[in-house]
């Protein structure tokens, strides 16, 4: 293609000239490498490399468990998001009676409501609800106080609408409840709540639609448990 | 030379028509798609098994329902009269959305209104919907879409939708609406 032909006449300096010269000084060089790497036994290269690898991964701290990033933890008033959620834990009671939560404690038994006030807000771009039926929530039932197996029941603190809908950025505060023993939770109480995160995925072929997925913990709220008498 | 530019046009050409195809190609939910209605207000609109005429739409600032259930905010009142047409099975009017620009609204679970309500065949039931707007969604354009769901999925799939498109900020707004209570169209 652009090699020029051999024995051609140059007048002068040619630039034809010039680049056979460097031509010729590639390949004296290549052959150089080649054979000093022909002087190398091909077992050594292999341990070389094996060697390279070992070391490299000892570099990022070789067969140690990776650290992982340490849950977040939020303070009561502060906003946490997950879940395409923003949630923020006002305050936590201890009730004697219901009020709007949807629980119903058995008074003769001395049962009591403990009651967590969130509020949440949906960032995401359609109405999804608050509460699902499946044990692993990725919504707002899926925020779970240490110490307690069941989930709570969650319901609007201002009409009672339980597991309402949430609207797109459309801010509302829940009731979380509890139906609790009558000396489960005192005044005072230190509690620990864990905040629901995931990941969003849209359904591709058997699922169908927006689903939250890869349920985890996001956050932890230590909160202090509010006794209130009466209502 | 010649062979080579032939060769070449025809790649451009080929891979320009792949793209083209590409984009026409409609998506994989097309073959299941809803079939659309326009509603106007006021006059009956028609989407196989529903029957819907909205007769008034409104924003306001706070509802009341026939029961006492009062709630402020940002309120989309929409009153209306629906019946099924051909069948009572599954004839709950289940989807009542509103989408404004990328957001989709849905009718308040809130108070009583008729959200989720059972339509009759050929007796229009009459009642209000309302939405719960957040501030920054009142103005512009928005569309209102009813529609009778299929199976458990939540949404329409090859069946009629009733769409009403509306501007928001050209509505009426009132202090507080008072929302029809649930009963026989008059």
């Amino acid at each position: 293609m652009t090699t020029t032909p051999s024995g051609a006449p140059s007048p002068g300096p040619d630039p034809s000239a010039a680049r056979q010269a460097e031509a010729g000084a590639r390949a004296k060089l290549l052959g150089l490498a080649r054979r000093s790497i022909d002087l190398v036994p091909t077992s050594w290269l292999v341990t070389g490399a094996g060697a390279a690898l070992l070391a490299v991964t000892a570099l990022f701290g070789g067969l140690e468990a990776a650290a992982v990033d340490p849950v977040p933890v939020v303070a009561v008033g502060e906003t946490f998001e997950g879940s395409d959620l923003e949630m923020t834990v006002v305050g936590v009671e201890l009730r004697d009676e219901r009020g709007s939560a949807l629980v119903f404690p058995d008074e003769e038994k001395g049962e009591r409501v403990l009651a967590v006030e969130i509020d949440v807000v949906n960032t995401f771009s359609t109405p999804r609800g608050s509460a699902t039926s499946s044990k692993n929530s990725a919504v707002v039932d899926g925020i779970r106080i240490e110490g307690l197996d069941d989930t709570a029941a969650v319901s609007r603190a201002d009409d009672g609408t339980g597991s309402p809908m949430l609207q797109p950025d459309v801010p509302v505060r829940l009731l979380l409840a509890w139906v609790v023993g009558p000396d489960d939770f005192h005044d005072g109480d230190e509690i620990r709540l864990t905040l629901p995160d995931s990941t969003h995925r849209v359904g591709q072929s058997v699922v169908r639609g927006d689903y939250w997925d890869d349920v985890r913990i996001g956050a932890t709220v230590t909160a202090t448990v509010d006794e209130v008498a009466g209502r | 030379m010649k062979s080579k530019v032939l060769v070449w046009t025809l790649t451009a050409v080929l891979l320009a028509g792949a793209w083209g195809l590409s984009k026409a190609t409609l998506s994989d939910d097309a073959t299941i798609a809803p079939f659309r209605t326009e509603a106007e207000i006021g006059e009956p609109a028609l989407a196989r098994n529903l029957e819907v005429t909205i007769t008034d739409v409104r924003l306001a600032r706070s509802v009341r329902d026939a029961e006492g259930w009062t709630a402020d905010g940002n309120w989309l009142v929409v009153d209306l009269q629906a019946a099924s047409v051909v069948t009572q099975e599954g004839s709950t009017l289940r989807l009542a959305e509103l989408v404004v620009s990328e957001r989709t609204f849905s009718a308040t679970d809130r108070g009583t209104t008729f959200a989720g309500q059972r339509l009759i065949t050929g007796v229009p039931r009459a009642g209000s919907l309302t939405f719960e707007l957040p501030d920054d969604a009142l103005d512009g354009p928005a569309t209102l879409r009813l529609g009778l769901t299929t199976g458990f999925s939540g949404e329409v799939l090859l069946d009629g939708v009733i769409e009403l498109p509306l501007v928001l900020d050209e509505l009426p707004f009132e202090g507080e609406a008072v929302l029809q209570e649930n009963g026989w169209a008059r």
